[in-house]
């Protein structure tokens, strides 16, 4: 292996894929404020973990315990690095733009895809950092607190090599699991929407396939939480699936002095094996993918006989263009049919796992009936998802013109206005927006038991109102300031302020879903349905029109997104 | 036919002018060449007048239109085939010419004429249908010049047209230009193959550090020798000459001197 080509390539990727870059000090503020902004959002979870490791270390009594408790922290780590790096391991790996180029480069495939890994690994690592520091920290004062167990040396050791060494085995389950993920892309390369269609399904499935199994115990017949929502079984009961996971417990028991050096030297020749084990299968998978991938013999779209040369207008000409040139490129339609999928997934999901806890709540004594949530809350939080997928995290829209990348300048040079492909892209996210309201529709009429007319039509209705008022803003703040210059997608749908802002104006129309359909369930459970259904959906068509007053100003102000569009300097 | 006058163009947060108060015209049925070193501001120019680029001093004007005031008529005019070949690559190059000719409002028996014409003189009919994402760079080339021909601009703007074409692409688009010409429309392109430009165009322009150094009949420019040794004349460091001082016997003095 050339050591300093691997070295070259290690750097340049940590500082291109990792390392913010800013064009100016302007751009350098907004990535501080997004960085502010997302400290403050997470500030809440990590803030309850803390507390919840806290209680839990002060109340333990003896190393083992701790030890236990400490193998359930680091699989938990192990499975937040699993869920947040499928997405950006395929982005950075195979769907990035740079890979021809690297291809074409004096440098082994090899060299090319450690480069590659080692960057994805040191965000992992990152992620780990953030979930276990805080973690080891509320130990440290939990533990001290109780003074019923002493740390060693070995918990201030061994909790380093934790945060670099827990993201091993995650990362070789998804560098093998992502082959067939991109093997079945490149197959259907002839097709490529049907591509993205088929990864989306399969990211999707991953996520149920987390969500469910999870929720299932917390709220299952053996759940560990019992009637009155405390924990029914005891932390050591609790902590004892911890026994049961042996690297991850090797390490935790090294960390609390019990044979430390032994199971440190397990865990670590375990760690070891399974990333050699995972490089040397992954390695091979990915050198014979970047080969093939690359084969292009062409694809064929024959056109039927006397439809060769049809005519279109200006208007369907765009929106023709644009849904081709969106749909036929796996990276861009993969993202803009997360934010499609993702409202349906989500809501299902939701109803899935609410029903399941009601279902574990005690029969009331008093009317002999067992607990159940109303129509009213499941459509609050439909409303809720949907808005908050739809219109929040809406890539198309967001960076609707930056997706575009350099051909942007093709449109300049054409005759015709700005508004024009304003239009059309504002209405190619109004069909995604109508399909993915529409999912969800037929999601609430399976699931939700008493969801009437009024439910399906007022769901269209307001969600349509905010995510076209979203759509609107996002759109015009891209054309503003479009980033053109791109790669790598990940840099305009991730490292990218224009696609946090919809989310966080997304937000209070979200909330308000969810509040009013828990106000509607608290407050008005014995009202007729239908009138409950109107007080939902009335109040989210009032919220819809102040966002399509506030964010639209009512109709498309043509002549100011011409000037904008004119503006552009590509 | 296009009409440039005191144009200048400064980018937003640069103190500097990628071109300074240029002024040229490109009359009726004219080849005329653009040269310059690289980064002379030979793209900020036709990215001025192809409407990429806002500008703010000086006037382009294409068959009349004012660029600034009346784009898309100005636009209507225009054929632009860009250095990079830039187009959407997930279309088919079907797809990508039925846009094109969509958007410039050609009829279906113009467009399939105009469309099928090239289309052999290219041989390329064969891959029609086929994704561009699949073609080689002069095939890509050829798209984008079937595109920008199929309504049949008046004036006709090649960036560095003939990179990537083979010798047989490369002689048939210079008839092509030729043949445009001879209908009453321009061409107005640039390259750095000086011999190429000797031989077809008309008059020719020079821009070095966004000024204009030269504009002429060809035949006056090469008088003395190739058009090759004026150019490397005139674009030397030490030579400079401003805009105003500019004369082609001051440009023919410093040829003397060379």
């Amino acid at each position: 292996m050339n050591n300093s080509n691997l070295m070259t390539l290690i750097k340049f990727n940590i500082k291109y894929y990792l390392l913010p870059r800013f064009a100016d000090k302007k751009e350098k503020r907004k990535y501080i404020g997004i960085i502010i902004l997302f400290t403050f959002a997470f500030i809440v979870p990590i803030g309850m973990l803390v507390a919840t490791i806290y209680t839990s270390a002060a109340s333990l009594t003896s190393e083992l315990e701790l030890a236990k408790m400490l193998s359930v922290l680091f699989v938990s780590s192990e499975i937040a690095t699993l869920f947040f790096s499928l997405f950006s391991y395929l982005q950075i790996m195979y769907l990035s733009k740079d890979n021809e180029f690297l291809l074409s480069l004096p440098v082994r495939t090899v060299d090319i895809f450690i480069g590659k890994i080692v960057t994805t690994l040191l965000s992992q690592v990152l992620i780990t950092a953030i979930i276990l520091i805080p973690s080891m920290i509320s130990i440290v004062l939990g533990v001290t607190k109780a003074n019923l167990i002493s740390l060693s040396a070995w918990f201030y050791i061994v909790f380093p090599i934790a945060i670099i060494t827990l993201p091993f085995l995650p990362l070789m389950v998804i560098a093998i699991v992502s082959f067939p993920i991109m093997k079945i892309m490149t197959y259907l390369k002839k097709h490529p929407t049907l591509g993205a269609i088929i990864s989306t399904a399969l990211i999707c499935a991953f996520i149920a396939a987390i969500y469910i199994p999870l929720y299932s115990t917390l709220y299952g017949p053996n759940s560990p939480i019992g009637e009155d929502g405390e924990l029914a079984m005891d932390l050591s009961s609790i902590f004892g699936i911890g026994e049961k996971i042996p690297h991850t417990f090797w390490i935790a028991k090294a960390a609390m002095n019990i044979s430390p050096a032994l199971n440190l030297l397990f865990y670590i020749l375990v760690a070891i094996a399974v990333f050699a084990i995972g490089i040397l299968i992954a390695n091979f998978l990915y050198k014979g993918f970047m080969y093939s991938a690359n084969e292009n013999s062409g694809i064929v779209r024959q056109v039927k006989k006397g439809e060769e040369f049809q005519i279109l207008n200006t208007e369907k000409s765009l929106l023709k263009r644009e849904f081709l040139v969106l749909t036929r490129d796996s990276q861009k339609f993969m993202n803009i049919l997360m934010s499609v999928i993702m409202g349906p997934l989500m809501t299902a999901i939701l109803i899935f796992v609410m029903k399941m806890a009601a279902s574990s709540e005690p029969v009331d004594p008093e009317t002999g009936e067992a607990f159940a949530f109303t129509a009213a809350t499941f459509c609050g939080f439909a409303s809720c998802f949907t808005i908050m997928m739809l219109g929040g995290s809406n890539v198309g829209a967001s960076a609707g013109f930056s997706l575009e990348g350099p051909s942007f300048n093709i449109l300049k040079t054409l005759p015709i206005k700005g508004s024009s492909v304003f239009k059309a892209k504002l209405k190619f996210n109004d069909i995604l927006n109508i399909i993915s309201i529409c999912i969800v529709a037929v999601v609430m009429m399976i699931m939700i038991d008493g969801v009437n007319i009024l439910d399906i039509v007022g769901l269209i209705v307001s969600s349509f109102l905010i995510v076209n008022s979203l759509d609107y803003f996002s759109l015009k703040r891209d054309l503003k300031n479009p980033k053109l210059n791109w790669t790598n997608i990940k840099e305009i749908t991730k490292n990218n302020f224009s696609t946090l802002v919809p989310m966080l104006i997304s937000l209070p129309a979200a909330f308000a879903g969810m509040i009013i359909g828990i106000v509607c369930e608290v407050v008005f459970y014995n009202l007729n349905r239908y009138l409950v259904s109107l007080i939902i959906w009335g109040t989210m068509i009032i919220i819809g029109l102040l966002y399509f007053i506030i964010l639209r100003g009512g109709k498309i102000k043509l002549e100011e997104i011409d000037r904008i569009y004119e503006e552009i300097e590509a | 036919m296009l009409q440039i006058n005191n144009f200048s163009k400064k980018y937003k947060n640069n103190d500097k002018y990628s071109v300074k108060n240029v002024s040229f015209e490109v009359k009726d049925g004219e080849i005329f060449g653009f040269l310059g070193p690289n980064g002379a501001g030979k793209s900020t120019t036709i990215k001025c007048i192809t409407g990429i680029l806002p500008f703010t001093e000086g006037t382009i004007n294409v068959a009349g239109y004012n660029v600034h005031e009346d784009p898309i008529n100005a636009k209507l005019q225009i054929g632009f085939v860009p250095d990079n070949h830039m187009m959407y690559e997930q279309l088919t190059a079907r797809e990508y010419v039925n846009f094109m000719a969509d958007i410039y409002k050609v009829g279906a028996e113009d467009r399939k004429n105009r469309s099928n014409k090239l289309l052999e003189l290219f041989e390329l009919t064969d891959v029609f249908d086929k994704q561009i994402s699949s073609f080689s760079h002069g095939m890509k080339q050829k798209i984008c010049i079937i595109g920008a021909l199929v309504h049949k601009p008046k004036l006709w703007i090649l960036d560095e047209p003939l990179t990537g074409l083979d010798p047989k692409s490369a002689h048939i688009l210079k008839e092509l230009m030729k043949e445009h010409c001879q209908e009453g429309n321009s061409v107005f392109f640039s390259s750095h193959m000086l011999e190429v430009v000797e031989k077809i165009c008309d008059r020719v322009a020079i821009i070095d550090k966004g000024e204009l150094i030269a504009c002429d009949v060809v035949e006056e420019l090469k008088k003395k020798d190739s058009l090759e040794n004026f150019f490397l004349a005139v674009t030397n460091e030490d030579n400079k000459v401003s805009n105003e001082d500019f004369s082609l016997e001051k440009a023919e003095e410093l040829f003397k001197n060379e």
